[in-house]
């Protein structure tokens, strides 16, 4: 190369001797981020034509004038400007330009240039999603407005729906793809509104994630290393009361009850001697760890680049007798021939999951009387007692597993063939095969109030195969400022699964688990499952731009589904959206402060198909439906499931408005939307009488109408000075909920009567009786004898709303309401380059406001009616005057202190008040600020990384959830809901609603990791 | 049914217990609706004493949910003749008066037409369990005898129930087991279960549950008192002293029934064997109780679940009701040893539980040596006062054989609101529990009366 280059300079010289003003200069442009060598940046003479563009290593040469400036410019990095200075030899450091790398925006079947979008599409930096262990997440939730997470779950814009909720994901074009590792994610764009989504049709409603991975590139083969490992536990902990308090507090419950009763449990008459007693919670508790590896190598040529990832993760979450294990490998390649392009992005992943069920919360009511562990016991664990009932948490977990391994292959290949200048064909075929395999076993054993004999084995299996096919036409022209391009397709999709299960008791021993060689043939049972669905569609769009200022888009989807009656088989999907851009206009020229201003707006219908299939047809159910003659079974079936042969799609109607603002040569920018979004013919299960025979089996009518709008901001400053570079991005989001139809019920209950949603309400709103404080006089019992019978000094006062003299269902209001008026996030970024290296520093924050959380765990934990242990919050029970307790049965005095300055209940047996039943006693304010995330790089510096022959090295410390302000006393305010399986919007903000699916995924974690490139 | 809170007669229209018992009826209605259209449509092959057999269990399933609706939600409750299939049927109003009671006697009638007699459908032993025609017979009767339930302000039809009553007993299809106890106990294959005394009971079998392949009864034991190994139990349907004095001395039937001083032994899971008052003492509750021994194993198995059938009508009833029926048309006077008058089947109940049970519990004396209840004519005149009843009456008699014969059967609160309907003084005993004429029956479900705005409720909505 250098002798190469002397001849070049030779030339040069010569040339230079003859026109005695210019010399040859060579130099190498780099990136700021990662000392790679830009490949293809232009090279210009200020203020002349011509120049050159970087070669494969970075590396350019020019015969200038050695006054001569330097402009360097590249897609996605700050142009910059580098006088010669008689310099011969040039080392050029391109800043990478956050604001252009967003210049093309990935867009539903194409992409298109960020300043040219009319539609509300927010880009997530993929440098978010590296900063910290399930940075896509974490990322969506504090960096894009109009993004709710809570426990896994997303929600864009707001709940347009009691069904199924959930977003569209989109990788590299595969509908439904699988969604990369965060290592591997080149782009993420959320598509929000009508006319961005549209193009999705019956899919689109929650919006769409669209996610593109990373590519090979040209060049020499690059191996890029991440990993991560952390550990992690339970973010808050709820105190329990130890053995010695609730002995005491039994003692008083009973005494409370009937101060001359004799009748007290001699285990728990001398509460001091028992001490601290057992802690069945913590005893299923444990410091959870994770860790993550990905292993990239990319490389290729002009025509020809591949990328291959392997991805290991292990997780062993908080609660003992659980693992994931993931691997993944992944082939990326993209091929150029002529005019054809072809390529895929295809992932293979398995996961495998042990666990075993154990009743979390049950484990809570466990008397810390009681010994976990009983020597005597078959099984070693001990059973219940001291007049409670409740299962061992902890031999429940050991008694049974579950293991599940999931295999599943799921990409796409396309072609695609340039038929005349700007006219393309492409041919996209995605595959998404699944197979997985579940075992579950439960021991042969008896304790007290836990008895599973025999025992169990069962396994099930299922495998679906999807295969999506699209052919797409798609024509760009420019002819003089008119930019004209249009996209025609039709596709086609097919889905085809198959399960299976089987089960039996009293297998031959816990090792030998052949369901053939149970002990009992009349156990065997065996189940299979089938399901078949297709779609059929037709999809085009056209934009039109003029100058880059005035820019229309027109977007249609017809979609067919095999969900619905041939009646009713298709939907069409419509959206139109413009944009102006002002700042080009010339009246604007002189605000020169001002880079870009652009007003949108935009108009669609979008469909929401994640229903369940078939509800045209009645169905018949054989499950369940047996009795026995001579105790043998004899089997039937009934319809169960009444028909609505009229069901068709759910549709939104989505308007848009926004603007988007840039200032001080992009350093401030804003983003503002206001947005109305309406579903209607909303699948609703009407509740018909139970007269008709169908249990609780209704049937679906397009009977529903909900409404959710609200404005959403986003403010981003950046600013590079020298050597420190920093970003702050922050936004905020609203969403105003309104139900407005509702079929002919009027109003749904669900999560046992917590939740109701109403015309006119929101959705999922807290239902329940309204307290009072507590009563804390005679004169309060006495104006309420009539439906408080029951009271006493320190039960709760519950309000008497109908003014009858009974206290029941015509009492109860709306108490609360899960959903958030606001919710926010805000990222901070700094980086300072010092010569012993980079260091950067990440933020996340993220916080809701004015959302109420209902705690059902409180329910047992400050029941105190029972034996059951209680939360520590109980030790401030109220006591109208002090007591000096002597034990009947033991003689042992306890002395409990008058307190009447709580809000906390009396203790009483049997809660003769009923002061544990559904009340605002549970609602909390669930608004917090926490922040998500927080990372700590460090980035060796170029003089180093060439020594070690290496590109590039970082290393990062961080935590998650390590700060959380909130008011909320349950275990994590996030609160996720029992619906997330089903994708329903009934049950959200209720904290325990059942005992064995607590609602709490969010831990306080520490983790640290390496990024290497070489 | 509905767990303590039916004993105050103040159940709330939300009760989830009401409510699922509403579900389930009217589910087992459009089972049985769905099966009589499906029947009466069939043009396949089917022999004629099939599709009669087939036909006659629908009826009479139809029939047995009704009557149940009507004595637990009143008359009032929608009547769905056939399966619910269109929108426009899916909010039925109320039944009109008398129209739920109509349904009743004709699908029994219908069913007892139909239905094979027991030694003929039973003679395969796959069809132990069904409805026979004596069930159908029997059931019918015991309508024309709640029609003062079953249809307000209308009076029993007492000779239309004798005669069918008449037809079962002349069948001789069925007769009283030798041992009072033989009613209770069942399980797996159990010879005591469809015994010859048994007319129609609910068939319990106590599978893999976790498999969802079972029909048992849960937490029965808990129920009913009977500690649960840890010293704890829940006595929500404990008998209380009354109960206990109603049982005349030397009555065997007390120790079969109850858990009480000096009664049976029960082994729990420990081995260790415990009595009546070692479980007072393990109660949480200062209240004098009972426990109920009656469809109770004496051994605690390690599951909550049990697989005895319940025995919804035996033969015991039908002999009671049949005495009733011959009382109330005037044969009062007739000889203990006359067919043709009621004293003579009350005799056959009290003979039968003077029997000596030998497989009983060795130290129980019944086990060795016969109960000692007089016969009827000595009772009469005896003239003793049983709980402030004063046995001086054949009606008297059969209220109080009732009670003994019959306890923890399903039967009391319906015989004293049948009998209060003609007469009173019968309410005056549920009046003294807290009873009100309101609460005659349960109120309809409130998620009911919420979805289906054409249903009004009954007087406890």
């Amino acid at each position: 190369m250098k002798k190469y280059l002397l001849i070049l300079s030779t030339i040069f010289l010569c040339s230079l001797a003859a026109s005695g003003q210019t010399k040859s200069i060579y130099g190498t442009v780099v990136s700021a981020t990662d000392n790679d060598p830009v490949i293809g940046a232009s090279v210009q003479v200020k203020g002349m034509s011509g120049g050159t563009i970087t070669d494969i290593d970075g590396n350019f040469s020019l015969e200038v004038n050695p006054n001569a400036t330097l402009i360097i410019s590249y897609i996605g990095f700050h142009t910059m400007e580098i006088p010669v200075n008689n310099q011969t030899a040039l080392t050029i450091t391109l800043r990478e330009d956050i604001q252009a790398l967003d210049d093309v925006v990935v867009i539903g079947y194409g992409t298109q240039k960020k300043e040219d979008l009319s539609s509300s599409i927010a880009v997530l930096s993929v440098k978010d999603l590296s900063k910290v262990p399930g940075g896509l997440q974490a990322g969506l939730q504090s960096s894009v407005p109009g993004v709710q997470i809570t426990n896994g779950r997303i929600r864009i814009r707001g709940v347009g729906s009691i069904n199924n909720t959930d977003p569209l994901y989109v990788v590299d074009g595969m509908i439904g793809g699988a969604v990369p590792d965060e290592s591997n994610i080149g782009s993420i764009q959320v598509l929000k509104d009508a006319a961005s989504c549209a193009i999705y049709g019956a899919r689109g409603a929650n919006g769409v994630i669209l996610i593109t991975t990373k590519r090979g590139n040209p060049g020499g083969v690059k191996i890029n290393y991440e990993g991560y490992a952390g550990i992690k536990g339970l973010s808050n902990n709820v105190e329990m009361l130890n053995g010695q308090e609730l002995a005491e507090l039994i003692n008083e419950a009973m005494y409370n009850v009937n101060p001359s009763r004799t009748d007290y449990l001699e285990a728990l008459s001398n509460p001091a001697a028992i001490g601290e007693g057992y802690n069945m919670f913590n005893a299923l508790k444990r410091t959870g760890n994770y860790q993550k590896h990905n292993l990239s190598i990319t490389g290729g040529s002009e025509n020809a680049n591949f990328r291959i990832n392997g991805i290991y993760s292990n997780d062993k979450p908080i609660f003992i007798k659980e693992d994931y294990n993931n691997y993944g490998v992944q082939f990326i390649s993209d091929y150029r021939k002529g005019r054809l392009k072809f390529g895929e992005t295809v992932l293979i992943s398995r996961n495998m999951h042990d666990w075993s069920d154990k009743n979390l919360l049950i484990a809570q009511k466990w008397s810390p009387t009681i010994p976990l562990y009983d020597a005597e016991s078959s099984t070693g664990f001990a059973g219940a007692g001291n007049g409670t009932d409740c299962a061992n948490s902890l031999a429940e977990a050991h008694m049974n597993w579950n293991k599940s391994e999931a295999t599943s292959i799921n990409g796409n290949l396309w072609a695609s063939f340039d038929i005349i200048d700007g006219l393309t064909y492409k041919f996209n075929m995605g595959v998404d095969m699944y197979r997985y395999m579940q075992q579950g076993y439960i021991a042969d054993y008896t304790i007290p109030y836990q008895n599973h004999t025999p025992d169990e084995y069962t396994i099930s299996s299922n495998k679906s195969n999807r295969f999506l096919y699209e052919n797409t036409l798609s024509y760009d022209k420019i002819v003089g400022k008119h930019n004209i391009s249009a996209l025609f397709g039709v596709t086609s999709e097919e889905t085809r699964s198959l399960g299976m299960n089987a089960g039996a008791r009293a297998m031959p021993s816990p090792d030998i688990l052949i369901l053939g060689a149970t002990q009992d043939d009349n156990s065997k049972v065996i189940g299979s499952s089938v399901g078949q669905s297709a779609m059929f569609s037709i999809l085009a769009r056209i934009n039109y731009s003029y100058a880059s200022k005035y820019m229309l888009t027109a977007n249609f989807r017809r979609d067919g589904s095999s969900n619905f009656s041939k009646k009713h088989r298709y939907g069409n999907f419509p959206s139109f959206s413009a944009a102006w851009r002002i700042s080009q206009e010339e009246f604007m020229k002189d605000l020169t402060f001002i880079s870009d201003l652009k007003l949108r707006g935009s108009w669609g219908i979008l469909g929401n198909s994640l229903i369940n299939p078939y509800q045209y047809q009645s169905t018949v159910t054989f499950n369940n439906m047996w009795y026995y003659l001579n105790d043998d079974k004899v089997a039937g079936a009934l319809p169960l499931t009444p028909a609505n042969p009229d069901v068709k799609w759910e549709s939104q109607y989505s308007t848009d408005i926004g603007i988007d603002l840039s200032l001080f040569d992009n350093r401030l920018s804003f983003v503002i939307d206001y947005y109305n979004k309406t579903t209607k013919d909303m699948l609703v299960q009407v509740p018909i009488s139970y007269a008709a025979g169908y249990l609780d089996n209704f049937p679906t009518l397009n009977a529903g109408s909900i409404r959710n709008r609200g404005f959403e901001f986003a403010v981003t400053y950046r600013k590079t000075t020298g050597k420190l570079n920093y970003s702050a991005t922050a936004n905020l989001s609203t969403v105003n909920n309104k139900v407005i139809d509702l079929g002919n019920s009027g109003e749904i209950f669900a999560a046992e009567g917590i939740s109701r949603t109403v015309v006119g309400g929101s959705i999922g709103q807290f239902w329940g009786y309204v307290t009072d404080g507590l009563y804390t006089t005679q004169a309060q019992l006495d104006a309420d004898k009539a439906f408080a019978p029951n009271a006493e000094l320190g039960d709760i006062r519950f309000k008497n709303l109908n003014g009858d003299d009974v206290l029941n269902d015509e009492d109860k209001a709306f108490i609360g309401n899960p959903i958030p008026k606001i919710t926010y996030g805000l990222s901070i970024d700094f980086s300072y380059e010092a010569p012993c290296g980079t260091f950067d520093l990440a933020m996340m924050w993220q916080g809701s406001q004015g959302n109420d959380i209902y705690n059902n765990t409180r329910y047992f934990g400050e029941g105190m009616y029972h034996y059951y242990n209680n939360f520590a919050t109980t030790k401030d029970r109220y006591r109208a005057e002090d007591l000096t307790f002597v034990n009947p049965v033991s003689g042992v005095t306890t002395f409990y202190p008058k307190n009447t300055d709580t809000d906390m209940p009396r203790a009483a047996l049997g809660d003769p008040n009923q002061n544990m039943r559904q009340s605002d006693r549970y609602v909390k304010n669930g608004s917090y600020l926490r922040l998500k995330a927080l990372t700590i790089g460090y980035t060796l510096p170029k003089s180093i990384t060439q020594k070690l022959h290496i590109d590039y090295l970082r290393v990062f410390v961080g935590a998650k959830n390590l700060l959380t302000f909130t008011k909320y006393s349950g275990f994590d305010p996030e609160v996720g809901d029992q619906d997330r399986w089903s994708g329903k919007n009934l049950s959200r903000g209720i904290d325990g609603l059942t005992s064995w699916d607590p609602t709490f995924p969010n831990s306080k974690e520490g983790f640290a990791g390496i990024q290497l490139t070489f | 049914m509905a767990g303590y809170v039916s004993s105050t007669y103040n159940t709330p229209a939300s009760n989830g217990e009401i409510t699922a018992g509403w579900k389930d009826h009217f589910n087992g209605v459009h089972a049985a609706n769905t099966a009589i259209e499906a029947i009466l449509n069939f043009e396949g092959e089917i022999t004629a004493s099939h599709k009669d057999r087939l036909l006659g269990e629908a009826y009479f399933l139809r029939a047995l949910h009704y009557m149940h609706l009507g004595m637990m939600y009143g008359e009032t409750v929608p009547l769905i003749e056939k399966p619910v299939k269109e929108s426009a049927d899916y909010f039925p109003a109320n039944a009109e008066p008398g129209k739920v009671y109509e349904l009743i006697i004709n699908d029994f009638a219908k069913a007892a037409d139909l239905l094979p007699l027991r030694s003929e459908l039973y003679s395969n032993p796959a069809d132990r369990g069904r409805a026979t025609k004596g069930a159908a017979q029997a059931y019918l009767a015991k309508a024309y005898m709640y029609r003062p339930i079953l249809e307000l302000g209308k009076e029993a039809e007492f000779e239309k129930a004798a005669a069918e009553l008449k037809k079962v007993i002349d069948s001789r299809e069925y007769e009283l087991m030798d041992n009072f106890r033989a009613n209770s106990l069942g399980g797996l294959k159990s010879e005591f279960e469809n015994n010859k005394e048994s007319l129609f009971e609910l068939q319990m079998v106590n599978g893999p549950s976790w498999l969802g392949d079972d029909q048992s009864c849960s937490w029965r034991w808990q129920e009913i008192g009977v500690p649960d190994g840890t010293g704890d139990s829940w006595w929500n349907l404990a008998p209380n002293q009354k109960t206990y004095n109603e049982f005349e001395p030397g009555d065997p039937r007390k120790f079969m029934t109850l858990w009480c001083p000096d009664g049976a032994h029960f082994t729990q899971l420990d081995g260790s064997v415990v009595d009546w008052n070692y479980m007072l003492a393990n109660l949480p509750s200062d209240k004098h109780l009972f426990g109920t021994r009656k469809y109770c194993p004496d051994e605690q198995i390690g599951d909550i679940d049990d697989d005895i059938n319940d025995r919804l009508l035996r033969y015991a009833d039908v002999l009671l009701l049949y005495a009733e029926c011959l009382s109330e048309t005037g044969n009062d006077a007739k000889a203990i040893t006359d067919p043709t008058g009621p004293k003579y089947y009350i005799q056959m109940v009290r003979d039968r539980a003077n029997n000596i049970v030998p497989t009983e519990q060795p130290h129980l004396w019944y086990q060795s040596s016969p109960g000692t209840l007089p016969d009827v004519d000595r009772l009469l005149a005896q003239n003793v006062t049983i709980n402030d009843i004063p046995m001086n009456s054949i009606k008297n008699i059969i209220q109080h054989e009732r009670y003994v014969e019959l306890c923890g059967e399903y039967q009391r609160y319906f015989d004293l609101l049948r009998w209060g309907m003609a007469d009173s003084k019968w309410l005056g005993l549920l009046e003294a529990k807290g009873w009100t004429r309101k609460a005659m029956y349960y109120p309809f479900p409130q998620e009911e009366l919420d979805y289906n705005k054409n249903l009004k409720g009954n007087s406890m909505n």
